[in-house]
């Protein structure tokens, strides 16, 4: 079993005084997001969680990124906020149900960079669909491409700013729903 | 968090929300470059959906994959 990385800690109370601050900002997105917190508010938590499941791809570098536990006010739809050192926010289920690796491939990259979102703000029965896909494709000697991918959904909603869900057009659809 | 060593796999897609999320909808197949228009053509002959579960499912347990027979096979032991 694959062991990954330290888990850096920030005492909570530093944490919340700054945070709160920011999450006045986001009044652009949906409530759900913004009310919604990690399970992981304690390290040991998150460290018995990456000790039993692979985040790594196979072959790279286990120094290409340190995972954090987010604070209590965190929330997957802030941003940067003046951080000296870039991050982006993934889900557990990103690599315990849909086994993402990092560092993410070029399709998905495409993907995420075509629809201008950050990882956390596709909804992750979108994101199954990615991975069913590459998979697919890999079997048919075809170089999955963002925009092949693309040309088999709908993107949903416009409005509010909430989790992004790609829909399949019934007539071309080609895979069912992650159920 | 990123660090310096793996900086360069990670520049490719936005770290943070954005209000204003690329829109796609009833795309032509005329609006693909020809390398996509291929991948698009070769799935539109399967004529029935696949489980997206069960593909998620293979792409965990194999990882050479050898070709659609092994799939297909691998999906019905699923």
């Amino acid at each position: 079993m694959e062991t990954v990385t330290e888990v850096r800690e920030y005492p909570l109370e530093e944490l919340a005084e700054s945070n709160w601050q920011v999450k006045g900002r986001y009044g652009w997105v949906a409530v759900d997001i913004r009310n919604q917190s990690s399970l992981f508010l304690r390290s040991c938590l998150l460290n018995s969680w990456l000790n039993c499941t692979p985040i790594i791809a196979k072959g790279i570098s286990s120094g290409i990124i340190s995972l954090e536990r987010v604070s209590a006010i965190d929330s997957v739809c802030h941003g940067q906020e003046g951080a000296t050192e870039k991050f982006f926010y993934m889900y557990m289920c990103h690599f315990s149900q849909l086994h993402v690796r990092l560092p993410l491939d070029d399709f998905t990259m495409g993907v995420l960079r075509a629809l201008n979102i950050a990882p956390t703000h596709l909804h992750p029965n979108s994101w199954a669909y990615m991975q069913a896909f590459r998979v697919l494709c890999q079997s048919l000697y075809l170089q999955p491409s963002p925009y092949a991918f693309l040309y088999f959904y709908d993107t949903r909603p416009r409005q509010p700013t909430t989790w992004l869900s790609l829909v399949s057009c019934p007539s071309i659809s080609r895979l069912d729903a992650f159920s | 968090m990123v660090k310096e060593e793996g900086k360069s796999y990670f520049l490719k897609f936005p770290f943070s929300w954005t209000g204003i999320p690329s829109r796609y909808k009833d795309m032509g197949t005329d609006e693909l470059l020809a390398v996509d228009k291929e991948v698009v053509e070769v799935l539109m002959k399967f004529s029935d959906n696949l489980p997206t579960k069960g593909l998620v499912r293979v792409y965990n347990s194999v990882h050479l994959i050898i070709d659609i027979e092994g799939i297909c096979l691998l999906l019905k032991l699923c």
